[in-house]
């Protein structure tokens, strides 16, 4: 039976490794369905926080509760109901593309009849079954990869952790997995998406968290982190836009920064500051103005705003 | 646990015939078949009742098969990048360790018979006025018990150095050495044996004798014993969250 409650809940969950607090309380919870982004630079605790979740290591302390179970006591019971693709693809190089997904197929228990089926139906959504009596080794890093997420979804798990799914892999390789991705989260596979790829995270992730030295600094969707984060913009394109204007507009106090290009204006606010009064202000300066955007600052904006925080 | 232990048993199986412990494994099967030609050749129809000979033919491929095979199972995996991708799976820890041991100890063991059937062709080839001639069926069975127990020794603490070392090849030299100590005593002794052949003849005798078959028996115990304090720490230290954490 299926639990009915978050698909991951975390309450100051920690683990320190010696005097380095690998994750450190971290509470949050992942809904069920859809891509979660766990986001963070390298050696934020990202690869520590799945292996917890796997129950691969023990937490130093807090309590994790994946699909109901605890990972550490009931680890058994979550790897079954879980499938992973980790840092590194796990491929056997040296055996068939098909016997990789047999060998997991087998390690589920699937009988082989089903087995046989379920392996078809993988390689060819994922476009590899004509190549599967090929060694995995003779494959592409982005068809290896693939192959990665079709193993993870051969037992047709609730819940699938992904570590950078996405990275060393060229542009159309990339794409080929994110569609992959979609698939299968429109399929109702919970997601546990770690990347450092913003604007995959932003394309992708119905909410995000951002840790940094395993502490959570953000989390919601990425509309609501760029309300709270991300400064408010104004795009204005136009001309006459000389010095003298751009420094009256920096001296104000609501105006945070002034950037001009191309004959493209932006100005980030001071919140609650409104961009109308400045705008007034540029057309009785003499400005021409043809047009105004209100800009929304990227996810990579916001990130790296979190990333400089308190530091 | 039986299916989880067949399920690894089955990925060992298909990944050696395609990853570097093959060839190693072969180029020792090909050394080892060579000895297993020249020694029947010397001796002649000696070969087949020296108790020596015989044990060292039957227990040599077996301890270098497990102590290429473990190492590579479980350092090559780590090594390969593929260790946490199946720790990641359901397969329980106890179906890992028991599936990779396993296969590497009935994979060793298996050269032991390989390796006496090609000296006995060669033993009845070179004294063919006297053939057929066989094994004493109370010496195969004890060589090929030797073997399993040596396989088995070698393995686990393959397991052991396994757990540890970075790379397959370090896990490997690790545990051929670690197993090779107790061989190269045996070996100098052997080759005292061949020097003094009046000695050998005794010790011959005396292994034939029936005080040396108590002796035999004593000394499987002694593996045996060890063989179960191994493998029973190995089921203790062999955990996901042990492995995880290096």
């Amino acid at each position: 039976m299926q639990h009915p409650g978050p698909a991951i809940s975390l309450d100051g969950l920690s683990r320190d490794f010696g005097s380095i607090h690998a994750v450190d309380g971290l509470t949050l919870e992942v809904p069920r369905g859809g891509i979660f982004g766990f986001l963070g630079p390298n050696g934020a605790g990202k690869t520590t926080t799945i292996s917890l979740l796997l129950g691969l290591l023990e937490p130093s302390g807090g309590r994790a509760r994946v699909l109901g179970f605890d990972p550490w006591s009931q680890g058994e019971d979550v790897r079954l109901q879980t499938g992973a693709v980790l840092e590194h693809t796990g491929i056997y190089e040296a055996l068939t593309a098909e016997d990789n997904l047999v060998f997991y197929a087998r390690s589920w228990r699937m009988n082989p009849d089903d087995r046989q089926a379920r392996v078809r139906e993988v390689l060819e959504a994922m476009d590899l079954w004509d190549r599967r009596r090929d060694k995995a080794g003779t494959w592409s890093r982005g068809m290896q990869q693939r192959l990665a997420l079709g193993r993870a979804l051969l037992h047709r798990p609730a819940l699938v952790f992904l570590d950078e799914p996405t990275a060393g892999l060229d542009v159309m390789a990339a794409t080929a997995v994110r569609n992959d991705l979609a698939r299968m989260a429109a399929d109702g596979t919970t997601i546990f998406l770690t990347t450092h790829n913003m604007a995959e995270a932003e394309r992708l992730c119905g909410q995000v968290a951002v840790i940094r030295e395993g502490r959570l600094m953000a989390l919601g969707s990425p509309d609501e982190l760029r309300v709270a984060t991300g400064a408010p913009r104004v795009d204005i394109v136009g001309r006459g836009f000389d010095e003298p204007l751009l420094a009256r507009l920096r001296s104000l106090p609501e105006v945070r920064a002034v950037t001009r290009e191309n004959g493209h204006l932006t100005l980030e606010l001071v919140p609650p500051a409104e961009p109308a009064p400045l705008i007034d202000l540029l057309v009785r300066s003499g400005a021409q103005i043809d047009e105004v955007r209100r800009g929304r600052a990227s996810l990579e904006e916001v990130f790296v705003t979190l990333m400089e925080e308190d530091r | 646990m039986i299916a989880d232990i067949r399920t690894v048993v089955w990925k060992e199986w298909r990944s050696i015939w395609g990853g570097r412990a093959r060839r190693q494994i072969l180029l020792t099967g090909g050394m080892l078949s060579v000895w297993a030609v020249i020694f029947p050749i010397q001796m002649g129809e000696r070969f087949v009742t020296d108790p020596v000979m015989m044990g060292v033919q039957a227990i040599i491929l077996p301890m270098v098969v497990a102590g290429i095979v473990v190492p590579d199972a479980i350092a090559g995996e780590r090594e390969r990048h593929t260790l946490r991708t199946l720790l990641a799976s359901r397969l329980p820890d106890r179906s890992i360790l028991f599936g990779k041991l396993g296969f590497a100890v009935v994979l060793g063991w298996a050269g032991s018979p390989f390796l006496l059937a090609i000296a006995l062709v060669v033993t009845n080839l070179v004294a063919s006025d006297r053939a057929p001639l066989f094994y004493d069926p109370a010496m195969l069975v004890g060589a090929l018990l030797l073997a399993f127990l040596v396989a088995l020794f070698t393995g686990a603490i393959g397991i052991f150095v396994s757990m540890r070392a970075a790379t397959a090849q370090e896990a490997q030299q690790m545990t051929i050495m670690g197993v090779m100590v107790p061989g190269m005593v045996l070996g100098v002794g052997a080759t005292l044996l061949f020097v003094q052949r009046d000695l050998a003849r005794q010790v011959i005798n005396w292994l034939g004798s029936a005080e040396a078959g108590y002796v035999f028996v004593g000394v499987v115990i002694v593996i045996a014993l060890a063989d179960a304090a191994l493998v029973i720490a190995a089921d203790r230290r062999f955990r996901r969250g042990r492995l995880s954490a290096l």
